[in-house]
């Protein structure tokens, strides 16, 4: 039996691979991967100075790997900035276009991919049902907020220049509020940028009566979110983790502890 | 005489890329599904063979590192989304359903059905199942170098295989009664 569906298996695999389109490897080949050339042996043969000096020049190279890295982000900064002219509106096209369509939708159901049904209940959301109701502006970086007009969706998409990644979600109903005062995480989580680069984000909703949210980092950072209509976000270069937020409100602020043993529950803080 | 070593260094390397790039785009595709994701993927698997490309080129099997690399980024996107999609089920009361069509199978006199039928099968199974798959069926790879690939002892993988055929043979084979529909809960990435 089962020699008979590793054959027709093998069949299968055969002819779907077949199937990834010409200009996809073409892309591909076209990149300048940018390979690091070997450095010569002959100053790890040596001691004393020369030693020293190939030492050094390890470190040099892997700072030089973490300066490249930022590059992706240069320019980010921990507090929001004010947008150039056209900045927030380029973004929300961006992400509105990256917004699954119809198209997408028949696709994943046609292909039977697990992620259909949340593709399919996207799909009776009508493109002019999806407003912004935050732009998060760190230097040429403006992360979209999109929700839908009855609640029942959310999309975040992080703009920059050159290229935008979208994530969906939650769908299913709108997020209760929370008490006055108080901030909650929705949504949370490290994503790979269309460079191979990483970055971090938090984004939730704010009660009433709240003025501020700060994200502080693992590495001791603080990250100023940016608060409108209700809702707050923030995001930062890298795989740190926030491990606390700062609430402000008229009357002061409070500091809280984050827990993110379990990414599918939301959680609450004052 | 830097230039020189880098212009070799980059010839070496684009030879590297001409001889695996298919091979490891269509062993992305398969294990995804998605033209998109195979492609960031493999850009992201070169990317980071090139920066370790003066230990790489030294290894007997250059191939086989991107392979490994390849696997590890893939295995690392599904476990991405099954957190996301879980959070999705959660927060929408009612964990969300796949359904199967079995339909297909019963009429599938041509190649075409059946080979649909196969992949909708392989694309339920877990992550990690559907890689051993993958690499053993489309790569024909050994036992031996599946192990090497995911990091695990050979006896994993032939457990693997052994599980991703049953639950793929399963699949196949049970007809629900008219009207019913086969489900299984999203982002079971757990063996």
């Amino acid at each position: 039996m089962n020699d008979q569906l590793e054959e027709d298996l093998r069949n299968a695999l055969g002819q779907h691979a077949a199937e990834v389109p010409d200009a996809v490897a073409a892309r591909l080949r076209q990149i300048d991967y940018r390979p690091r050339s070997p450095r010569l042996g002959v100053a790890l043969t040596v001691g004393g100075a020369a030693s020293v000096a190939a030492a050094a020049g390890a470190i040099v190279s892997v700072i030089g790997l973490g300066a490249g890295t930022q590059t992706a982000f240069a320019g980010w900064s921990a507090s929001p900035t004010a947008p150039a002219s056209g900045q927030t509106a380029a973004a929300e096209a961006a992400c509105l276009a990256r917004v699954p369509s119809s198209s997408d939708a028949e696709r994943a159901r046609d292909d039977g991919t697990a992620h259909a049904p949340v593709m399919e209940a996207l799909l009776k959301i009508a493109p002019d049902e999806w407003r912004t109701v935050l732009a998060d502006t760190r230097g040429s970086f403006t992360m979209i907020m999109l929700e839908a007009a009855k609640g029942q969706a959310q999309a975040s998409c992080l703009s920059s220049p050159s290229s935008s990644v979208i994530s969906i979600g939650p769908v299913g109903g709108r997020v209760a509020s929370p008490a006055a005062g108080q901030a909650q995480v929705v949504s949370s989580g490290s994503q790979r940028a269309s460079a191979g680069n990483q970055f971090t984000y938090t984004e939730g909703r704010v009660g009433v009566g709240v003025t501020g949210v700060s994200i502080l980092l693992a590495d001791g950072t603080h990250v100023s979110a940016t608060v409108a209509n209700e809702h707050f976000a923030a995001w930062w270069p890298g795989s740190q983790q926030a491990v606390s937020q700062e609430v402000a409100t008229s009357s002061g602020t409070s500091t809280h502890q984050l827990e993110y043993a379990a990414p599918a529950s939301t959680s609450a803080v004052r | 005489m830097d230039f020189l070593r880098r212009d070799r260094t980059r010839a070496e390397f684009d030879r590297f890329v001409a001889s695996n790039l298919d091979g490891l785009l269509r062993t992305a595709y398969l294990i995804t599904s998605e033209v998109t994701e195979a492609e960031d993927l493999v850009q992201e698997c070169l990317l980071r063979v090139a920066r370790r490309w003066p230990k790489v080129r030294l290894m007997d099997r250059p191939d086989a590192y991107a392979r490994r690399v390849l696997v590890n980024l893939a295995l690392d996107g599904a476990r991405r989304r099954a957190r996301c999609w879980q959070e999705l089920a959660t927060l929408d009361g009612e964990p969300p359903q796949v359904r199967v069509d079995q339909d297909s199978h019963h009429d599938a006199i041509g190649t075409r059905a059946v080979t649909s039928e196969l992949l909708d099968a392989l694309r339920l199974l877990p992550a990690r199942q559907r890689v051993v798959l993958v690499l053993r069926y489309f790569g024909d790879f050994s036992e031996a170098q599946v192990a090497e690939t995911l990091g695990c002892s050979v006896g994993t993988v032939k457990s693997t295989t052994s599980r991703g055929l049953w639950r793929m043979r399963e699949a196949l084979e049970v007809v629900p009664s008219e009207g019913q529909v086969q489900t299984e809960t999203l982002g079971t990435e757990k063996e």
